[in-house]
């Protein structure tokens, strides 16, 4: 056989590819959906938001009315990070937020969370911004301080139906500086107890309730810690780390702070934060119940999550997720009381109109409207998502039949007990992580004693927040 | 002196093949290096406007405490790769220079270590390393001894890195078979007409002939090590406790962490300072064990 093909075969194949491309361009666009989401979709969408579903809630809802559509098209760009099972929900949002706008076109940008902060930050430092952007908790100080974001207080005080007050306390106050409102959350949710029914069933030990103290959760996972080696099981999934969050998670029960509220002091050494971490330092070192360092590696996945701990102390977030890849019987719980009272961390994110914007007002008219109840409700209610910034969209979220069983406990904590107060924010609060990171490793491994470490860990974190002043 | 037509062609044709070079190295090279040296004298946060700050930052650099443990751990590591690489894989090439059947298959399965790529390589020893599963601990065990959590423990951090670091030996082993090639047999035949042994034709001939490729191999190999961070970046972020903080992942952890761009630019010319100052150091030493055949 020859190795190549005779002229004629390749002349009989091109002439064969010609008559398909003819024939392609005479036949028109009509076709015949081949799928499920092709048969039903006149949009965006897909198996979990169905278009014509989405097209039915959309026009359910009360949408805030325009405080004046451009005269003429205008391009807004708008940049957030959701993966690509929740991308097909933006994506109707925008097309009936069009439909709405016909003079207001939406361009999208999707970056992954990990590596958003560092585009955004070397986009803005190459002044291409977009109009619109995500932004985390922790990150809105930074943006605030250098005038990145705008202020949207102007625009709030003349949108009519505002309605400031339907955002729940802790959600509005990180997007809050100086008497000014430099962007609104969308979401804001409380880290609450989870709990693994199976591994409490198995060990014999009676569910947290309502009335658990910090003192009986730790001692419930002393009893809930069994076996050895790639076996073993844990009572709690890890120890409190000196993150953003440490103070109202695990210290403001005992009357304990990480910083002072100016962010100007550390007070970790103090008698309080001594007091909340010692036992949680116990649990590790002398009773085994959380995985040490080299468990942790040797899991190689967040020990709640793959049913190696009965219990551990998660934001709301995580339950989706759990919802829909965890093997075992899960529940939340209320965060236990200390001997100060019952506390925990709110936190979530928001968009920001960029301070750069050429369309500015076209950029209210769409954050005003993702944010709004209706926004939210059509977001992150009625797709189980979870813990929206308004009260408003929370009944949304409670009777929709993705959200997880016992949400309704995620609202009462918010209301409660939930604060975003010690939530480090100021713009020192990386290097505050990352300085007290080490010694921390240290504490983890018993290199060094709690009290000790809690010192040099004060010692070391308050010439970083000479920033902050 | 005025060039007769030969040398002016042979000196057109000399800009012409390095000018590709000059371009890439002025356009994307370059330019980053002077505005580094710039930005080392800012405060710069990315997001306003950079503002001069004189030397400040190189006296906040003197007085970092951390920049002293990077520093520490950098030497650290690239003294322990360099001296195991050079070690292992001159003892590798030795072996992959016998005349024997098949060598050619060994030579390529000892080379492919060097094609995977950076990421691939920090999770394939992530897993190799692992306390529990990982083959490392398995063979231990085996010998009856119980392996330490290599990425985990402070005092095994670094050894680890260091033995993970000779699994992308290839090119310098056959940087090592092109030297070993090159020297002459006749060599070894009058050695070995005198009597020498494989000991003795390996310290007084092998040795010495291959210096100079030794030599650049330790130079390469220094000025590679001392500037490393991204498997310790995803292998380890730095930890435990700081231990595996390497000046390069620091350089990092300022620049890309904390967005300070004056300090992070500052670091790198300090880590730009230590390759010099180390290559000067092995320059100096070299005259005293690197033999160049003078023709």
């Amino acid at each position: 056989m020859d190795a190549y093909p005779s002229r004629r075969a390749v002349l009989t194949g091109l002439g064969a590819l010609g008559a398909v491309g003819a024939l392609a361009a005479c036949g028109g666009t009509a076709r015949t959906p081949q799928t499920a989401e092709g048969r039903s979709t006149g949009g965006p969408g897909g198996d979990l938001y169905p278009f014509a579903e989405a097209e039915k809630l959309n026009a359910s809802l009360t949408w805030p009315a325009s405080i004046g559509e451009p005269a003429s098209k205008v391009v807004i760009t708008v940049a957030s990070h959701w993966e690509a099972a929740f991308l097909p929900r933006q994506e109707q949002f925008d097309h009936f937020f069009m439909r709405r706008h016909p003079n207001i076109e939406v361009r999208r940008e999707i970056t992954p969370f990990a590596q958003f902060l560092q585009k955004y930050l070397a986009q803005a430092a190459g002044g291409s911004l977009p109009d619109i952007m995500y932004s985390h908790y922790s990150w809105v100080s930074n943006f605030v301080k250098q005038g990145v974001f705008l202020s949207v207080s102007a625009y709030a005080a003349k949108q009519p139906g505002f309605e400031r007050e339907d955002f729940t306390g802790p959600s509005l106050g990180y997007f809050e500086r100086g008497g000014q409102l430099y962007g609104l959350p969308y979401d804001c949710g409380p880290k609450l107890l989870f709990y693994n029914k199976d591994l409490f069933d198995a060990a014999g030990v009676a569910y947290p309730t309502a009335s658990w103290t910090i003192e009986e959760m730790l001692d419930a996972a002393v009893r809930l810690a069994r076996g050895k080696g790639a076996e073993k099981v844990f009572g709690m999934a890890g120890l409190p780390a000196p993150i953003a969050d440490l103070t109202p998670t695990y210290l403001l029960a005992y009357g304990g702070r990480y910083l002072d509220p100016t962010e100007t002091r550390c007070l970790i050494d103090q008698p309080g934060a001594v007091n909340a971490l010692r036992p949680w330092f116990d649990l590790l070192h002398k009773h085994k119940a959380v995985p040490s360092a080299a468990d942790a590696e040797a899991m190689k996945a967040e020990p709640f999550s793959i049913g190696r701990a009965a219990m551990g102390v998660h934001g709301s977030w995580n339950a989706p997720n759990l919802a829909a890849n965890a093997r075992f019987r899960w529940a939340m719980a209320d965060m236990p009381s200390g001997p100060e009272g019952r506390f925990t961390s709110a936190v979530g994110s928001g968009f920001a109109i960029t301070a750069g914007s050429k369309a500015k007002d076209a950029a209210w008219i769409y954050l005003n409207e993702l944010t709004s109840p209706a926004g939210q409700i059509f977001m992150w209610g009625s797709t189980g998502r979870g813990s929206p910034s308004r009260t408003s969209a929370w009944p949304s979220y409670l009777e929709s039949k993705l959200a997880p069983e016992g949400a309704g406990l995620l609202e009462k904590a918010l209301n409660d007990y939930a604060t975003n107060d010690g939530v480090i924010r100021q713009p020192a609060g990386p290097k505050v992580v990352s300085v007290a990171t080490p010694t921390w490793d240290r504490m983890a491994s018993g290199r060094i004693a709690v009290p000790e470490g809690l010192r040099k860990i004060r010692d070391d974190v308050t010439p970083v927040l000479v920033e902050n002043r | 002196m005025r060039q007769g037509p030969l040398a002016r062609g042979e000196a057109r044709r000399f800009y012409l093949f390095v000018s590709p070079w000059i371009l890439g190295f002025v356009l994307f090279g370059g330019g980053p290096i002077v505005a580094s040296a710039a930005i080392s004298f800012t405060d710069w946060s990315l997001l306003s406007s950079p503002s001069f700050v004189g030397a400040a930052n190189y006296v906040k650099l003197v007085q970092d405490p951390v920049f002293y443990t990077a520093l520490g751990n950098t030497v650290y590591f690239a003294a322990a790769s360099v001296g195991l690489g050079v070690v292992s894989t001159l003892g590798l090439a030795l072996l992959l220079n016998l005349p024997l059947r098949g060598i050619a298959a060994f030579r390529t399965i000892f080379y492919l270590p060097s094609v995977v790529s950076g990421i691939a390589t920090a999770l394939l020893w992530v897993n190799i390393l692992h306390p529990d599963f990982g083959m490392i601990n398995y063979l231990l065990g085996l010998a009856g001894i119980q392996g330490p959590g290599w990425l985990t423990a402070e005092e095994w951090a670094v050894p680890a890195l260091v033995l993970m670091s000779i699994w992308g030996a290839g090119n310098t082993i056959v940087i090592y078979l092109a030297g070993l090639q090159g020297i002459p047999q006749s060599l070894y035949e009058a050695a070995m007409i005198d009597g020498a042994g494989w000991w003795r034709r390996l310290r007084h001939i092998t040795v010495p002939m291959l210096s100079p490729v030794v030599f650049f191999n330790v130079v390469t190999g220094f000025i590679a090590s001392l500037q490393a961070y991204v498997l310790v970046l995803v292998m380890t972020k730095g930890g435990p406790a700081n231990a595996t903080l390497l000046l390069g992942l620091y350089v990092y952890r300022q620049a890309f962490e904390y967005f300070d761009m004056g300090y992070a630019a500052a670091l790198s010319w300090a880590l730009f300072a230590v390759v010099i100052l180390v290559t000067l150091v092995q320059f100096r030493l070299a005259r005293r064990w690197v033999h160049y055949e003078v023709a």
